[in-house]
C-alpha cells in the first residue's frame, strides 16, 4: 500500500505518458483531416481541370490511411511508444512528397504541406521531431526536385504551365528548392522555439502536478479514515437504536394499559406523572425511528416505493393528524389547497407523509402563540411546489448553510425549545432528492421561516424527466 | 470549367455531417448506452451517404444524367432513413412507446414516395457553364416528399425550439435551438428544392441546407467557454 502523502514519481510519469498519448490520438484525428481535406481538394482541382494523376494520389492517401488506423490502435494502449511516432512523421513527408509528385510536383499547389507538416510535428510530438522532419523532408523534396530535372522521375505537368517545363529550368527549380528548404528551416526553428516555451510551462505544470497530488494524497487518507469513522458511527447508531427501540416499545405499551386502567384505578396525581411518561417515551421512540431512517440513508438502505399520488391528499391527511397538536400550540393555521386540481406525481406515500408532518411541525414547534403558519401547494410549470410559511423565530444567517445537516440546530431554537434532534430537515432533503425533487428555504431571525420543496410531475413521455436535457448535454 | 457550386455545397453538406457523426460518436463511446444519442447519431452517417450520392456523380460524370438521376434516388433512401432516425429521436422524447410504430409507418410512407420516384424517372440536367444542378423532379414526388418531410422536420424543429427556450442551462439552450434552426432552415430548403423549377432556386435551396448543416454543427459543437469543442 502508498504511504500517504509520499509522492509516487510514476503518477506523475503516468500523467505525463498519458498527456502524450492524449496528443498523439488528436494527431491521429488531424491526420485523418488531413487526408480527407487532401481528397477533396484534389477531387475539385482535377474537376476544374488540372493534370493531377488520381490513381496515384489515392494509393499515397490509402497508405497514410492505413497508417493511421495503425496508429491510432496503437495509441489506444496505456504506454507510449518511442519508434512509432517518428516513423509516422516521416512517413507522412513521404505521402506528401508523393502528393506534390502527383500533383505537378514544382507545379503543385500542395507544397505548402511540408511546412504545415513541420510545425505540426514540432507540436504534436517533440522539439527533435521538428529539425528531423525538416532533414527528411526537406532531403526527399530535393530528391524529388532532381529526380524530375534528370528526368529519372515522370513529371506530371500542369495545363496552367503548358510549354514552360518549368521542372528542367535550373534556375528556376534551384531557386524554388532553396526558397522551400530556408522557409521549412525558419519554421522548424520558428516552432522550435514557441513549443520550447511551452515545454518550460508544462514542466513547471508537472512540478505544480506533483504537489497537487501530493497534498491530493493526504486528504485522500484523510477523507478515507473519516469515512470509516463515519461509517463505525453509522453502523453504532443504528445497532443502538434497534436494541433501544424494543424495550421503549414495552415500556409504552405497560404505561398505555395503565392509563387505560387495565391494572386497576389511578389517581389523579399517578394518571398525571404516567402521562408525562408516556409523551417522554413516544418522543424517545419518535427520536429513534428518526435515528433509523438517518442510519438507513447513510448505508444506502432507504428504499422507495413509487406510484402516482396527489401531494394535496397527502398533506391533507397530515393537518387532519396534527390537528390536535396545532389547536394545543395556539398558533393561526392556514391550508391553502390549489384552485385547480394538480396532475399527481411519482410519490412514495409514506415518506412524503413524514416530510409534510417534519416541516409543517417544525412550523408550529418554532413559532410562538398566535404566530402564522400558511401550508401552500402549487404548481410551478412542470413542477408541483410545498411549502410551509412561519412567523416563527428564524435561522441566524450565519447558521443557514448547516440547515439540513445531521444534528443541527440553530442557536435560537435550542433556547426556545430544549427539545429536537435536529435530523428532521435532514430526513426532509434526503426524501425530496429521493423523488428527484428540490428542496429550498427562505429566513430571517425573528421574522420566520418559509421551507419548500418541489416534485417532477409524472409526464406522459420521458420529456419531463430531463432525458432531454441529457441527450443534448451528452453530445 | 467552371466551378461545380452545388456538388460542392452538397460534398460540404456530406462533409459536415461526417463531422458530426464523428462527434456523436465519440460522445456515444463516453455513453455506451445512450440510445437515443445513437440514433442521432446514426441519422448523420446515413446523412453521409446521401450527400455522397448527391455529389460525387456531377464530379465524376457531369454529362452522365442517368448516373446522376440514380445517384438523386439512391441518395433518397439514405434520406428517407435519416428523415425516419430523426421520427425516433422526437418521438422517444415525446412519447417513447410510439417510437417504432412510428418509425416503421413513416418508412411505409418513405417506400410509397420511392416508387412513385422510380416510376417517374426524370433525369436531372447539370449545367457545366453554370455549376448549377437542374434536377427535374417529377412534380407527384416532389410534393410527396416535401408533404413526407414536412411531417418529420415541423414537429422535430417545434420541439428542439420549445425544449430550448424551456431549459435553464445556457448550453442546452443554445444547442437545442441551433439544432432546431438547423431543422427548420433544412425544411425551407426541401420546400423549396422538391418544388422548384429554376437552376436558381435549386441553388438557393443548396445555400439553405448549407446553412442548416452549419446551425446544426455549430450546436453539436458548442460548448460554453469556447467556441467549439474539437
Amino acid at each position: 500500500m502508498a504511504v500517504p502523502g509520499k509522492v509516487q514519481l510514476s503518477d506523475v510519469e503516468k500523467l505525463a505518458t498519458k498527456e502524450k498519448l492524449g496528443r498523439l490520438n488528436w494527431s491521429v484525428n488531424v491526420r485523418y483531416l488531413v487526408i480527407l481535406v487532401l481528397f477533396v481538394m484534389t477531387l475539385l482541382g482535377h474537376t476544374l481541370g488540372f493534370s493531377y494523376d488520381l490513381g496515384g494520389i489515392l494509393v499515397a492517401v490509402s497508405l497514410g490511411l492505413a497508417f493511421n488506423i495503425a496508429s491510432s490502435f496503437i495509441y489506444s494502449g496505456s504506454r507510449y511508444p518511442r519508434v512509432w511516432p517518428y516513423l509516422g512523421i516521416m512517413l507522412d513527408m513521404v505521402v506528401i512528397t508523393y502528393v506534390v509528385h502527383y500533383t505537378g510536383g514544382v507545379e503543385s499547389i500542395f507544397l505548402p504541406l511540408y511546412f504545415l507538416q513541420i510545425v505540426g510535428s514540432n507540436v504534436h510530438f517533440s522539439r527533435i521531431a521538428g529539425p528531423l522532419n525538416f532533414l527528411f523532408g526537406g532531403g526527399i523534396f530535393i530528391l524529388l526536385l532532381i529526380g524530375e530535372y534528370q528526368g529519372f522521375i515522370s513529371h506530371i505537368a500542369q495545363p496552367y504551365f503548358a510549354g514552360i517545363n518549368v521542372h528542367q529550368h535550373t534556375t528556376y527549380v534551384f531557386v524554388l528548392a532553396l526558397n522551400l528548404v530556408a522557409l521549412m528551416g525558419i519554421s522548424t526553428y520558428r516552432s522550435g522555439y514557441v513549443v520550447r516555451s511551452l515545454s518550460l510551462v508544462e514542466r513547471r505544470l508537472f512540478e505544480l502536478n506533483e504537489e497537487l497530488i501530493h497534498t491530493n494524497r493526504a486528504f485522500s487518507y484523510a477523507n478515507r479514515r473519516l469515512k470509516e469513522i463515519d461509517q463505525m458511527k453509522t453502523e453504532f447508531i443504528s445497532v443502538a437504536s434497534h436494541q433501544m427501540r424494543t424495550p421503549l416499545s414495552a415500556i409504552k405499551w405497560v404505561i398505555k394499559m395503565m392509563l387505560d386502567g387495565d391494572m386497576g384505578p389511578l389517581t389523579a396525581e399517578q394518571r398525571d406523572l404516567l402521562s408525562k411518561g408516556y409523551q417522554s417515551n413516544e418522543r424517545m421512540i419518535a427520536l429513534i425511528n428518526d435515528l433509523l431512517d438517518v442510519s438507513r440513508i447513510d448505508e444506502g438502505r432507504f428504499q422507495y416505493m413509487f406510484s402516482r399520488h396527489d401531494l394535496v391528499e397527502i398533506a391533507q391527511r397530515v393537518i387532519d393528524e396534527m390537528h390536535a397538536n396545532i389547536k394545543a400550540r395556539g398558533v393561526h393555521f392556514h391550508f391553502k389547497p390549489p384552485e385547480n386540481p394538480l396532475p399527481k406525481a411519482s410519490i412514495d406515500e409514506q415518506k412524503m407523509h413524514l416530510v409534510i408532518q417534519n416541516l409543517i411541525d417544525n412550523a408550529i414547534k418554532y413559532t410562538p402563540k398566535g404566530g402564522d403558519v400558511t401550508v401552500d401547494v402549487s404548481q410551478d410549470e412542470d413542477k408541483i411546489r410545498f411549502s410551509v410559511k412561519d412567523t416563527g423565530a428564524g435561522i441566524p444567517e450565519r447558521q443557514q448553510d448547516r440547515i439540513f445537516s445531521k444534528f443541527f440546530r440553530a442557536d435560537n431554537v435550542i433556547r426556545m425549545q430544549t427539545e429536537g434532534s435536529g435530523l428532521g430537515l435532514f430526513i426532509v432533503k434526503s426524501i425530496v432528492e429521493g423523488h428527484k425533487g428540490e428542496v429550498h428555504f427562505e429566513s430571517r431571525e425573528g421574522v420566520g421561516s418559509t421551507f419548500s420543496f418541489t416534485l417532477p410531475v409524472e409526464g406522459r413521455g420521458a420529456e419531463n424527466d430531463g432525458s432531454f436535457e441529457r441527450f443534448i448535454k451528452s453530445m | 470549367m467552371v466551378f461545380p457550386i452545388t456538388p460542392t455545397i452538397d460534398l460540404i453538406n456530406g462533409v459536415l455531417c461526417a463531422f458530426l457523426a464523428w462527434k456523436l460518436h465519440r460522445s456515444l463511446r463516453q455513453n455506451p448506452s445512450h440510445r437515443v444519442l445513437h440514433l442521432f447519431a446514426q441519422l448523420y452517417v446515413f446523412l453521409i451517404f446521401a450527400y455522397l450520392a448527391f455529389s460525387l456523380p456531377r464530379f465524376f460524370m457531369p454529362l452522365d444524367q442517368q448516373a446522376i438521376g440514380v445517384g438523386f434516388l439512391v441518395a433518397h433512401v439514405f434520406l428517407f432513413l435519416a428523415a425516419g432516425y430523426l421520427v425516433r429521436v422526437t418521438t422517444f422524447f415525446f412519447r417513447a412507446n410510439w417510437e417504432l410504430p412510428a418509425f416503421w409507418l413513416f418508412l411505409i410512407l418513405a417506400v410509397g414516395a420511392m416508387i412513385v420516384g422510380v416510376m417517374n424517372f426524370q433525369e436531372p440536367y447539370y449545367n457545366t457553364t453554370t455549376g448549377i444542378t437542374d434536377w427535374n423532379i417529377d412534380p407527384m414526388f416532389g410534393t410527396l416528399t416535401t408533404v413526407i418531410f414536412l411531417i418529420v422536420l415541423v414537429p422535430s424543429s417545434l420541439f428542439f425550439f420549445y425544449q430550448g427556450i424551456k431549459t435553464r442551462n445556457t448550453v442546452i439552450r443554445t444547442r437545442s435551438i441551433l439544432i432546431a434552426l438547423g431543422i427548420a432552415l433544412l425544411l425551407v430548403a426541401l420546400a423549396i428544392y422538391y418544388n422548384s423549377g429554376t437552376s436558381t432556386l435549386f441553388f438557393i435551396s443548396d445555400l439553405f441546407s448549407l446553412s442548416a448543416f452549419l446551425s446544426t454543427f455549430i450546436g453539436v459543437y458548442y460548448k460554453r467557454g469556447s467556441t467549439m469543442s474539437l
